[in-house]
């Protein structure tokens, strides 16, 4: 230490006049308020910015200046030797420079800024910010930029044939590392919102490992170089690109990982959507081990099979009517930011496994469909609606575009036709545009389209199509308050036309076709859960059926010919508690008969009426309507003949 | 002694030192291997390029070689440099202090360094000198910055000193003052020298054992009065054939280093001198006027490293 101090003492002795000429230097600010315009009331501002902006870029010339010339030029011009013909261990010549180059530029700034303060007293020394935070990083980013300038200065002043592999090297780690970075922020493996909302607390956690690794390179060029220009150069490179190589390789290591997540390594799905048909869902959900990584996966829940979507912002994917092909919108992102809010779209012929880029590239936040064959797609960004023939996905073709200034749900219900509806979750909205309220099909072929119906303003209610498009069913709240019952309304399809009223004294309702014509509605009234079913052509419930007490309830679907899955909770909450609170019932919609099935499951696409225009068909025993999340939200599939529960996806805590 | 360590009674010591630097296909030094007994004044010689600061550099620890190891009071000097050079002093060839520091400064920032410093010691040596100790290093003569050097060496009470080339570039007066004080030190204390200097008449006046470089290699290496004994220049006429071609076959019994063929007859040296051999060459038929004479350490150096290596007749 003493010879350290000792070193670091010369350095600074030697370079004595150039900090007493920094002080003069702050002189400067004093004098400014005297020129023509910049004195009067401002002065003391006049001369708060510039001392600010003076000992600024004093912090930043010195440490470049001094990095770049106090070790590297004496061992270009071989004056390092005097060094090291004293008893001087290499880290005392190496340490003593360094502290001796930090002390000068962080004293340089300080003393360019000193006149101003002792001027200006409090107030001037408040311009600065001096908190112990603030301090830290101005030490150490001049501490980097010492190392930084030092190292560069190195590799180009040395002249040896490491620079060839120096350029190569650091071409090639930035690249590794942006790209791993990029790739582990695309996953989500860093949440910045976790991060105490600090910018800096991540530019220090990347620029810490960066810091270390110049340090530790100028010190072992110090101890191992000694006066040998080229030896010095070569021992600098190697720790360098060695130490990147530490960090760089774990990081790219990371990055693959991260990104290799399959579906058996989400810890919990947090929603699935279901295909029409056919056995795959889209499903979400944090992976293991992967920090704050979220994958999403389409999965066939009977082989296990998968497809990975690279990122999936919500999981939402548009199936096919066969639930063979899939659609879905990946943000396009520049390096590390989303670009100019545009989507690229993907298609996959399910059964293939994989994703193809179609090139389209729809602008933020649009809802995509497939027609029943999977073969068209429609894409709707807020502004337009445009179809594609996508028999070949990488190379789709335009069928037809319409423009359309409105808010809107759509669906394929042919190939050839799209019926666009009303998207309002508020039904009372005022002052509505009455082409707002249209019920409009588009043909592809005419490129032509036509208002088929419309609904009242005042009486909108949110709207999802049958998936055979016969029958738009409709939620609307008379009061804005969630507890109060809501109107479940059956309207046409096409024209919109009122056909029934479902409910209304029911909170919550749901609704699910059924097999047969028949329709379940499912909700709470008095604390109690309630089943309706209807039969085809009938106006009121050929069935009510209670199922117990109950503050929520979520309908199922037909796990079984004419058996509803339905699922009870005794709490309004959707929180944790709530979670292991569910209890399953099968109801027997033909004979009314209510049997207990496991505790703690609620249906898996609980959810997807929120972003699924479509309700699902009307099909006893689809694969999806089996699945359902437990209280870790894993994803489980109940055999409806035996009731066996089996665990696809997630980890139980 | 093990590979580890030196043999401790020699003060400096080489072993099979090969320095390459990369882009030569040809060694700087090559195979070379000397040692110094504590007390010795060693003479290293070469011309220019030989390897002497390569070697320098290689015996302060300053410099890895591509082979071999460097020994100082028996250590490894690449490893424990920083300890050694406690006991080292060191003039180099271009005085590398920092110009903006006075004598005084440098005797004070060397005070921290050393375990063992005396600042009156290099104060005093400085009166002698002549040198203003408060005058910056820069503006110093050349001379007055060889002296400096010295006496800062000095200042630790050194047993080893390490001088490359010490006395390049100054007038006779400077030459005379270092040599003068540093033939008083070695007077007053048992103080190990390697001195390299193209001053060959400075090294014959102090050192008692030489080496020399040529082309890499160490060519001599044997205590200074053998090496002045066993070489001589000859002169002599040879009356038995007037065909200059045929000249110096007389001397076979001597290894010739250098032959030379003049108006009146041949002048050699030979470096395996010795009176009866002599005897029987003055003797032989045809061999007029032969005379022997002894050679300055430069003669003998100029022989050797301005042709042919030694032993082998030219």
């Amino acid at each position: 230490m003493k010879t350290t101090l000792a070193v670091a003492a010369r350095e600074i002795v030697e370079r004595r006049l150039v900090l007493l000429g920094t002080l003069l230097v702050g002189l400067l600010p004093l004098t400014l308020p005297f020129l023509p315009g910049l004195g009067g009331a401002g002065a003391r501002d006049v001369r708060f910015v510039a001392a600010f902006y003076l000992a600024l870029t004093i912090a930043v010339a010195f440490p470049i200046a001094f990095g770049a010339t106090i070790l590297v030029s004496e061992i270009t011009q071989k004056r390092i030797a005097f060094y090291f013909s004293r008893p001087l261990p290499p880290v005392s010549i190496w340490a003593g420079k360094l502290l001796g180059a930090l002390f000068i530029s962080v004293s340089g700034a300080c003393l360019a800024a000193i006149p101003t303060i002792l001027v200006d007293g409090k107030r001037a020394f408040a311009a600065f910010d001096t908190s112990g935070p603030a301090t830290v990083y101005f030490v150490l980013t001049t501490l980097l930029l010492l190392a930084g300038a030092h190292t560069f200065s190195s590799m180009v002043r040395l002249r040896s044939a490491w620079i060839v592999l120096d350029f190569l090297l650091a071409a090639l780690f930035a690249a590794l590392i942006a790209l791993s970075l990029r790739s582990l922020f695309l996953a989500g493996f860093w949440n910045l919102y976790e991060m105490k909302h600090s910018p800096e607390w991540l530019a220090w956690w990347l620029a810490a490992p960066l810091i270390t690794a110049l340090l530790a390179a100028s010190y072992m060029q110090v101890a191992d170089g000694r006066t040998d220009a080229r030896r010095s150069h070569g021992a600098l490179s190697v720790t360098l690109w060695g130490l990147t190589a530490l960090l760089a390789l774990p990081l790219g290591g990371l990055a693959l990982w991260v990104n290799a997540a399959t579906p058996k390594d989400l810890v919990h799905v947090d929603g699935i959507q279901a295909a029409p048909h056919g056995t795959w869902v889209g499903v979400a959900g944090a992976v293991r081990s992967r920090g704050s990584a979220e994958a999403s996966f389409i999965f066939d829940a009977m082989s296990g099979r998968f497809v990975k979507c690279p990122f999936s912002w919500d999981g939402t994917v548009a199936f096919s009517a066969d639930g063979t092909r899939a659609a879905w919108g990946e943000p396009r992102f520049g390096f590390f930011e989303m670009k100019d809010n545009r989507l690229d779209l993907f298609v996959a012929d399910l059964s293939a496994g994989r994703p193809v880029a179609t090139g389209l590239e729809p602008a933020g936040w649009a809802t995509l469909a497939l027609s029943p064959s999977g073969r068209r797609l429609a894409s709707f960004d807020g502004k337009t609606l445009a179809a594609f023939d996508v028999s070949d996905a990488g190379n789709p073709k335009q069928i037809a575009v319409f423009r359309i200034a409105r808010d809107l749900r759509y669906t394929f219900v042919d190939e050839d036709t799209i019926r666009a509806f009303p998207r309002f979750f508020n039904t009372q909205v005022k002052g509505l545009d009455l082409a707002r309220l249209d019920i409009t099909e588009f043909s592809l072929s005419s490129k032509k389209s036509l208002v088929t119906g419309r609904f009242e303003p005042g009486t909108l209610p949110f709207l999802r199509l049958s998936a055979d498009a016969r029958f738009l069913v409709g939620t609307r709240r008379t009061k804005d308050d969630p507890s109060a019952p809501q109107i479940l309304t059956l309207h046409d399809g096409r024209t919109g036309a009122h056909l029934m009223t479902l409910s209304e004294d029911l909170e919550a309702p749901r609704v699910r076709f059924l097999s047969g014509g028949r329709m379940a509605v499912a909700g709470v009234a008095d604390g109690k859960g309630i089943l309706k079913i209807f039969l085809e052509g009938e106006r009121s419930p050929a069935r009510s059926i209670e199922l117990g007490p109950a503050a929520g309830a979520i309908l199922g679907g037909e796990v079984s010919p004419g058996r509803v899955a339905v699922a009870l909770t005794p709490f309004r909450s959707n929180d944790e508690r709530s979670r292991s609170a569910w209890k399953i019932v099968f109801v027997d919609t033909g004979t009314g008969a209510v049997s207990a099935g496991p505790d703690g499951l609620v249906p898996a696409d609980r959810f997807s009426s929120w972003f699924s225009p479509v309700l699902q068909p009307a099909e006893a025993g689809l694969p999806s309507s089996c699945l359902f999340l437990d209280a870790e939200r894993r994803l489980v599939r109940i055999d409806p003949a035996t009731g066996a529960q089996t665990v696809l996806l997630g980890r139980s805590k | 002694m093990n590979g580890m360590r030196g043999n401790e009674a020699a003060v400096v010591e080489v072993k099979s030192l090969l320095v390459k630097y990369g882009g030569n296909p040809s060694p700087t030094l090559e195979e070379v291997s000397f040692s110094i007994p504590r007390g010795s004044v060693y003479g290293l010689l070469g011309r220019n390029g030989a390897g002497k600061s390569s070697l320098v550099r290689c015996l302060l620890g300053q410099q890895k070689p591509s082979s071999g190891k460097c020994f100082l009071f028996g250590e490894d000097v690449w490893k424990h440099r920083s300890l050694l050079m406690a006991r080292t002093g060191v003039v180099p060839e271009d005085p590398d202090a920092p110009p903006s520091m006075t004598a005084r400064q440098l005797s004070a920032f060397f005070s921290r360094l050393y375990p063992r410093w005396n600042d009156a010691s290099v104060f005093d040596r400085l009166r002698r000198f002549g040198v203003p100790p408060d005058t910056l290093f820069g503006s110093l003569s050349k001379g007055q910055k060889a002296l400096v050097s010295l006496s800062l060496a000095l200042g630790s009470s050194p047993e080893l000193l390490l001088l490359d080339d010490p006395t390049l570039g100054l007038d006779a007066v400077a030459r005379a003052a270092f040599f003068d004080e540093l033939v008083g030190e070695l007077a007053d204390r048992e103080t190990t020298v390697l001195l390299t200097s193209h001053d060959l008449s400075g090294v014959e006046k102090m050192a008692d054992r030489v080496g020399m470089l040529k082309g890499g290699r160490l060519v001599l290496d044997e205590d200074l009065e053998t090496l002045k004994g066993r070489f001589r220049r000859l002169r002599y006429a040879n009356e038995q054939t007037e065909d200059p071609a045929l000249y110096g076959q007389e001397l076979s019994d001597f290894d010739a280093v250098k032959v030379k063929v003049r108006g009146w007859g041949v002048e050699a040296v030979v470096s395996n001198y010795g009176d009866e051999a002599f005897a029987r060459f003055a003797a032989k038929e045809g061999v007029v006027d032969a005379e022997a004479s002894a050679l300055s350490l430069e003669e003998i150096f100029v022989a050797v490293a301005g042709e042919a290596s030694p032993g082998r007749n030219t």
